[in-house]
């Protein structure tokens, strides 16, 4: 089945919805990160913790970049919608950009637990779970979408 | 009978034409093409060259390389440092003094010290040889052209000055691949001025001294500070002395393909192996040069040894800058590679670790003191090794010479307008 | 006897891969370019009985004296004046690659196409008819993947067939850029035959180069004899 105007209504709904995801937390890491890079250590909002457990890192240019991901996602959003194959160019590049942060997030998490093993002194209060940051769950929920735009080749004709 | 009077035009841009109308001519006959089909590559590139997504996306890009480089590689430099630790603490049991001291102070302290720093390099050229090799590069190195035009570089910098932020040496042998002499002696001249991985443990040393939780954004200040300094040079030097406009840049942009994980880490041995082979001969001559130099007279303190008169005799031309003998003494050692500022510190001081040092530095001075030094350290002399690379690149001493006098007052300027800042907001 | 063999191409046409196709890893030499940093990869090999010695020119685009990789090249070409020059195309990009085709044929050199990446061009949806373009060039075409090896073999073939020529026949210039360029290229072409200069590089090449204002010779014809002459038809 070619790329036509119900598919991509369908892709146009899950680029609309993973995009603003994407910019929501982007925007969250903003507002936390905020009070660490102007050194007042005041941020906008509270850490968000989940179980004792922090959810969204402070991190301004993290969140920067989570928000230049949404920015991809939801610029396929019309062209999708119109059944445009062009499109898809925007799913494909927002699933790789996310996929890339997540495996950079991701590389780094494991070299913070060699850290840990070792027991070197920066890392002996690292909790794990901190650095399970929306950049590594929020691509599984993008994931679908990765698998899709990669191996439809159909819907590129 | 002059060639240009008979042909209307220059005789290059004739030559040239002639020659693409000869190849349609020829392909007319011998290639047809089939329907254009939409590759993966047109799919890609529609939104890393889009007009308003391009940038940004080539700001996350680099953003999540310099991550990797940086962070991933952070328990491995502690794995490395431990290491030569161990290594240094079994020298100490050889039988010979002066031996034990060379071995554990001068070679496995100072070199060790200096080592640590591989995984951040390696691991930044990997994520360079990563972009490289899927295409990417290319279309960054594109977007860069049309900024880097109108700043007077030529787009062909850009991977060169890429580089500068892993490691000097390499970046200036990369500007092989600039056409026009002055473009790429414009590159070669500003590059020193990208901060490489070198001078992070000078700036991590002093900002975490001085600057606690806004250490990282100082640090940060100074790659910013090194790249707009490279560009207002670059703007300068191309109105004044190397004056013209950069030659036009075409470039083939390469189809898009997966890079092999062989292929990157190739590429990547290539580039840091230039790095090794600084550390296996400039850093390991600095590391005993200066072990020397602040060992003997053997047995006097560090104020009174070689390293330390050096220090006390260069400080008043120092001192607007509100540097004493101890940070001056350290410069000049940097001058091999600047690592060794940090390692220097620490003999001066007579301590032993980050913490001491930091601390010691605090006591003895102020903050605007602190980032007027990661600033000089920043625009200063180059290393040994970069000006070594200068002179085979530019294969001339008067250029050479030019960018060793034109780096020193650059930072002995910055540094005076940096403490007037401080002066005006209240520090003495 | 040994033949020596430069291989020449864009960047990005597998140039790499090709010449590890043609020279096991064991046997490659790098170093770099006397008196430059530009790396330079050599090695030995041997087809069908025949010596070969392969040297990996730089990839660049054109031949000009502007850029230092491409002066090396050139230099290499018309100074040490290989026994074979293969010229590797990007198949799917050939208008692109066939430009350093017609620089290399103004070089006079002996030349042999590698088609390379040809999947790539048939994945495109392009169809190229390779005897009729050797034809038109009048250099013998192979085309090939050099990631599958396809193609190598007689990639090989030709290569000691074109060394084992080289000499024997004369090379007419296939390519002519029309009446008036072709005129004026003659009349430089005159003043210069009889130089020590004619006698070392190909004069009609020597010719288009002075009309490029070519750095690299304008150095090289200083203090001439007939500098003057050149001069008043080239300004």
């Amino acid at each position: 089945m070619g790329f036509n105007k119900n598919v991509g209504k369908t892709i146009a709904v899950y680029s609309f919805v993973i995009g603003i995801l994407y910019a929501i937390f982007g925007i969250l890491e903003i507002l936390v990160g905020w009070g660490d890079l102007i050194g007042t250590g005041v941020s906008l909002i509270q850490p968000i913790e989940l179980a004792g457990v922090n959810v969204v890192p402070p991190d301004v240019f993290g969140g920067i970049m989570l928000i230049i991901i949404g920015a991809v996602y939801l610029t396929g959003v019309r062209q999708q919608a119109r059944g445009k194959r062009e499109g898809l160019s925007f799913l494909l590049v927002g699933s790789l950009l996310a996929a890339i942060f997540f495996g950079v997030y991701v590389v780094i998490l494991l070299a913070n637990g060699v850290g840990y093993v070792f027991q070197f002194e920066d890392w002996l209060e690292w909790i794990w779970l901190d650095d399970l940051r929306p950049g590594i769950w929020l691509f599984l929920l993008a994931l679908p979408g990765a698998y899709l735009a990669l191996t439809k080749k159909e819907w590129r004709e | 009978m002059k060639a240009k009077e008979i042909l209307g035009e220059d005789p290059e841009i004739v030559l040239a034409d002639k020659r693409y109308d000869l190849i349609s001519t020829i392909l007319a006959t011998s290639l047809v093409r089939g329907a254009k089909k939409w590759t993966l590559t047109d799919m890609l590139d529609k939104v890393f060259i889009h007009k308003t997504l391009g940038i940004p996306v080539f700001i996350a890009l680099f953003w999540a390389m310099f991550r990797f480089a940086y962070d991933a590689s952070a328990p491995f430099m502690e794995i490395i440092g431990l290491f030569f630790e161990k290594l240094a603490e079994a020298s100490a049991g050889i039988p010979n003094e002066i031996l034990a001291s060379l071995i554990g102070d001068g070679i496995f302290g100072g070199l060790g010290f200096i080592l640590t720093f591989i995984p951040p390099i390696f691991f930044l050229f990997l994520g360079i040889s990563i972009l490289e090799d899927s295409g990417y590069l290319a279309r960054a190195a594109f977007i860069m052209d049309k900024i880097m035009f109108k700043l007077g570089l030529h787009g062909r910098s850009f991977i060169p000055m890429l580089l500068g932020f892993g490691c000097n040496v390499p970046a200036m042998m990369a500007t092989r691949s600039i056409e026009g002499e002055k473009d790429r002696l414009i590159t070669l001249l500003v590059n020193p001025f990208i901060s490489c991985g070198a001078r992070l443990p000078v700036y991590v040393l002093i900002a975490g001294a001085f600057f606690g939780s806004m250490a990282p954004t100082a640090v940060w200040s100074m790659y910013l500070l090194g790249i707009v300094v490279a560009i207002l040079l670059a703007l300068l030097l191309r109105k004044t002395i190397l004056r013209g406009e950069p030659a036009p840049f075409i470039m083939e942009l390469p189809l898009y393909k997966a890079p092999t994980f062989h292929g990157s880490v190739i590429h990547m041995w290539e580039r840091g192996v230039q790095f090794l082979k600084k550390a296996g001969t400039y850093l390991l001559a600095g590391a005993i040069i200066l072990w020397f130099l602040s060992t003997f007279p053997w047995g006097a303190e560090v104020e009174l040894s070689y390293t330390g008169q050096i220090g006390h005799a260069l400080a008043p031309i120092f001192s607007p800058l509100g540097f004493d003998w101890r940070i001056v003494a350290s410069l000049v050692f940097a001058l091999l590679a600047k690592e060794i500022a940090v390692e220097a510190l620490g003999i001066i001081y007579a301590v032993e670790g980050v913490s001491a040092i930091e601390g010691a530095l605090v006591a003895s001075y102020n903050p605007v003191i602190g980032y007027t030094l990661m600033a000089f350290t920043l625009l200063y002399i180059p290393c040994v090794a970069t000006i070594g690379t200068m002179k085979k690149e530019s294969g001339s001493w008067k250029w050479t010479i030019f960018q060793l006098v034109l780096t020193l007052v650059l930072a002995y300027v910055v540094g005076l307008i940096i403490t007037g800042i401080g002066a005006i907001l209240g520090y003495a | 006897m040994v033949y020596t063999v430069a291989l020449i191409g864009n960047p990005n046409v597998g140039k790499s891969v090709i010449f590890n196709n043609l020279v096991p890893g064991a046997r490659q030499h790098v170093g770099n370019w006397p008196g430059k940093t530009v790396e330079k990869k050599e090695g030995k090999c041997v087809h069908k009985g025949t010596e070969l010695k392969i040297v990996d020119l730089p990839g660049t685009y054109s031949l000009t004296a502007r850029a230092v990789d491409e002066l090396i090249a050139r230099n290499y070409i018309v100074e040490e004046k290989p026994d074979v020059v293969v010229h590797i195309i990007d198949a799917s990009n050939i208008e692109r690659n066939l430009y350093l085709t017609f620089l290399l044929l103004e070089l006079e050199a002996n030349i042999v196409i590698a088609l390379n990446m040809f999947d790539v061009a048939k994945e495109k949806g392009y169809k190229i008819d390779v005897k009729k373009l050797s034809k038109q060039l009048g250099v013998p075409i192979v085309p090939t993947v050099a990631t599958t090896k396809e193609g190598m073999k007689k990639l090989n073939d030709e290569i000691v067939y074109a060394a084992q020529k080289k000499g024997l026949v004369k090379v007419k210039p296939v390519i002519t850029y029309g009446e008036k360029i072709e005129d004026l290229i003659q009349s430089i072409v005159d003043i210069i035959k009889d130089g020590m200069l004619a006698q070392k590089y190909p004069p009609r090449w020597l010719a288009i180069k002075l009309l490029e204002k070519d750095e690299d010779i304008l150095e090289k014809i200083k203090g001439n004899r007939y500098q003057r002459e050149l001069m008043e038809v080239l300004s």
